[in-house]
């Protein structure tokens, strides 16, 4: 059982290292974005799903990984790894703080996503209307010039292979979180405060340090999003947008579990990808009604997302495991 | 002078505040009976509101379209519920986002195919027409949709807090269980909430649809802006909800006239950011 998983594990490693030879350059782009998402939506499961504290404020830090690492290069001259560093230290430290001033005290449920709706938000509407961040205008990268030491992309393969190295990071860490013993502090917290509380668990601090987490690697996929697309601007990085696709991928995979923000999202983006290259040419919004579709046949069907089916499937193959 | 531009401003306000209060209500409604967060509440207001256009193409005034749109509104609230809502419904909040969710997409888009995404304007009789009290100048439909979501959202008030149906509805939002067991029929309760608060939508659209500017995506701007203003109001307390809805409407108003649109348009995630953080309850917590 346990080499028969590693050896899975090995040939989905080759095939996702071996995808730039079998994909055409349009489907490359759009794995691209696929991985990005599978990436910011596990990132996000970690204090949405794992500590089951529902933020909506993960496009400040998206968006502080590309306006930091920008504004840090091309004011101050710092390298953009390093100033990616720099910028996930600070959203790490701006997640705990949004997590101190929400949980301070013990609030009603769905608070929380509220307070982190307003942060967000405000964050949009300020960053949109303050000319230090290019204000609604956004700001444009430079094409072209130095290499990969100065984190500007050679080519769509290099692109990718950076991307998959961060999805395989936050995995790694996910795997590491849940079967250790923070997985077990976040899971008591989310599924009964009061008894986490009782058993002496920090409540506050170890939610605190798992708004830390999602928001470092957050950002570090907001610097990587500036990177790849060369332009930042309030709408894109502090939308609603990114966020609410994140949860998205997250809920209809799997909420709470390692791999489903994963599966969620490899499936979703390539399936509205094709869906607009079928359907786009005819009418241009239809291919997000039959996504829109998916999204309610999925909660109708399977409510414990897609990972769910995988487990019931495994369950009445071998009988006594349920 | 400047007294009157506060004033215009407030009063503005106010009218926008009461059309806020009322989607906001009818969203209070479907988070207190059925435990449902809307996303897709300011979309199907805009439905409504394309409806009007729809047939303002065939010569119906809006104000007479909206008992038209108000009956299918109904119909689609009622189907709604039973075909994709309760099924869902046990599977908690989660589930609930992740089907409005979809229904945005699907709504918006559908909107996009069907009326295009050029910016279009719906007139009716009282376009174009002010009405001019001392240095105030407003326009008719702009008072007359605060008027009318004003009313109804009082009439919803009333009808809450002293007919059976809306005892029956006061009981599910305390406890669903207890009420269960006391004979409330649970589930005609919550059909009977989905179609009013969606039929809601469906004719106030067409109502304040003149004061409007259609696009396929304005919808998700209404869905939090009476996301807020439930809040506001403290989840659940349909009377807070209306004067919360007012303030925001002022509020934003006046802050736009003082400050401009950028200030204005923080106001209401700020008064949401600082009432939840200092009066986690709601502005006015029931006791």
């Amino acid at each position: 059982m346990k080499a028969g998983r590693r050896f899975a594990t090995l040939i989905v490693l080759a095939l996702a290292l071996a995808m730039p030879w079998l994909l055409s350059q349009s489907w490359l782009n759009t794995l691209i974005i696929a991985v990005l998402y599978a990436y910011l939506a596990s990132a996000w499961n970690i204090v949405g799903g794992f500590a089951g504290q529902f933020s909506l404020a993960h496009g400040l830090f998206f968006a502080c990984g590309a306006y930091g690492s920008t504004l840090l290069e091309q004011q101050e001259g710092v390298n953009p790894w390093l100033g990616m560093l720099i910028s996930a230290a600070f959203a790490a430290a701006l997640g705990a703080a949004i997590a101190w001033i929400s949980f301070r005290r013990s609030l009603p449920p769905l608070t929380f996503a509220l307070v982190t709706l307003a942060l967000g938000m405000l964050g949009l509407l300020g960053v949109s209307s303050s000319d230090a961040f290019g204000g609604a205008g956004g700001i444009s990268l430079p094409i072209g010039g130095g290499g990969l030491a100065e984190y500007r992309m050679p080519s769509d393969q290099a692109t990718y292979y950076i991307i998959l190295a961060h999805l395989l990071v936050v995995l790694a860490i996910c795997v590491w979180i849940y079967e250790g013993r923070l997985g077990l502090y976040f899971r008591a917290l989310r599924d009964s405060e009061r008894g986490a509380r009782a058993i002496g668990i920090d409540v506050l601090g170890y939610k605190m340090l798992a708004m830390a987490i999602s928001a470092a690697l957050t950002a570090a996929g907001g610097t990587f999003m500036a990177r790849y697309l060369l332009f930042i601007d309030p709408p894109t990085f502090l939308g609603l947008d990114v966020v609410v696709q994140s949860i998205l991928f997250a809920v209809v995979g799997g909420i709470g579990t390692i791999f489903g923000p994963l599966l969620g999202a490899l499936i979703l983006v390539p399936l509205s990808e094709a869906l607009r290259a079928q359907l786009g040419s005819s009418f241009s919004g239809l291919y997000l009604v039959v996504y829109g579709a998916v999204l309610v046949l999925v909660i109708r069907l399977a409510p414990g997302g897609l990972v769910g089916i995988v487990y019931r499937m495994r369950a009445r193959g071998s009988p006594g495991r349920a | 002078m400047a007294t009157v531009l506060v004033l215009q401003a407030a009063l503005q306000g106010l009218a926008i505040g009461a059309i806020i209060a009322l989607i906001a209500l009818s969203m209070t409604l479907l988070f207190a009976v059925c435990g449902l967060v809307n996303f897709a509440h300011g979309d199907f207001l805009a439905l409504g509101m394309y409806g009007a256009l729809l047939l303002a193409g065939v010569g119906v005034d809006p104000y007479l379209a909206a008992p038209a749109v108000l009956v299918v509104f109904v119909a689609i609230g009622a189907l709604l519920f039973v075909v994709l809502v309760r099924p869902v419904q046990r599977s908690g909040l989660l589930a609930g986002a992740q089907l409005t969710l979809g229904l945005v997409f699907i709504l918006e888009n559908l909107m996009l195919i069907g009326f295009g995404g050029t910016h279009q304007t719906v007139r009716n009789v009282l376009s174009d027409r002010n009405l001019s009290l001392g240095g105030l100048v407003l326009p008719w439909q702009l008072v007359v949709a605060g008027l009318i979501t004003g009313v109804l959202a009082m009439l919803l008030n009333i009808m809450i807090a002293h007919t059976s149906f809306g005892r029956h509805i006061r009981a599910i939002t305390q406890n669903p269980d207890a009420a269960a067991l006391m004979g409330v029929r649970i589930n005609r309760v919550q059909m009977t909430a989905f179609a009013l608060a969606l039929g809601l939508l469906g004719l106030s659209g067409p109502l304040i649809v003149g004061q409007f500017t259609l696009t396929p995506d304005m919808g998700l701007d209404y869905t939090l802006r009476a996301l807020i203003v439930m809040v506001l109001g403290g989840l659940g307390n349909f009377v807070g909800s209306f004067i919360a809805g007012l303030l925001v409407g002022v509020g934003e108003s006046v802050a736009t006239l003082f400050f401009g649109g950028a200030i204005g348009a923080m106001v209401p995630f700020g008064l949401l950011l600082a009432v939840l953080l200092l009066r986690p309850t709601g502005l006015f917590a029931q006791r």
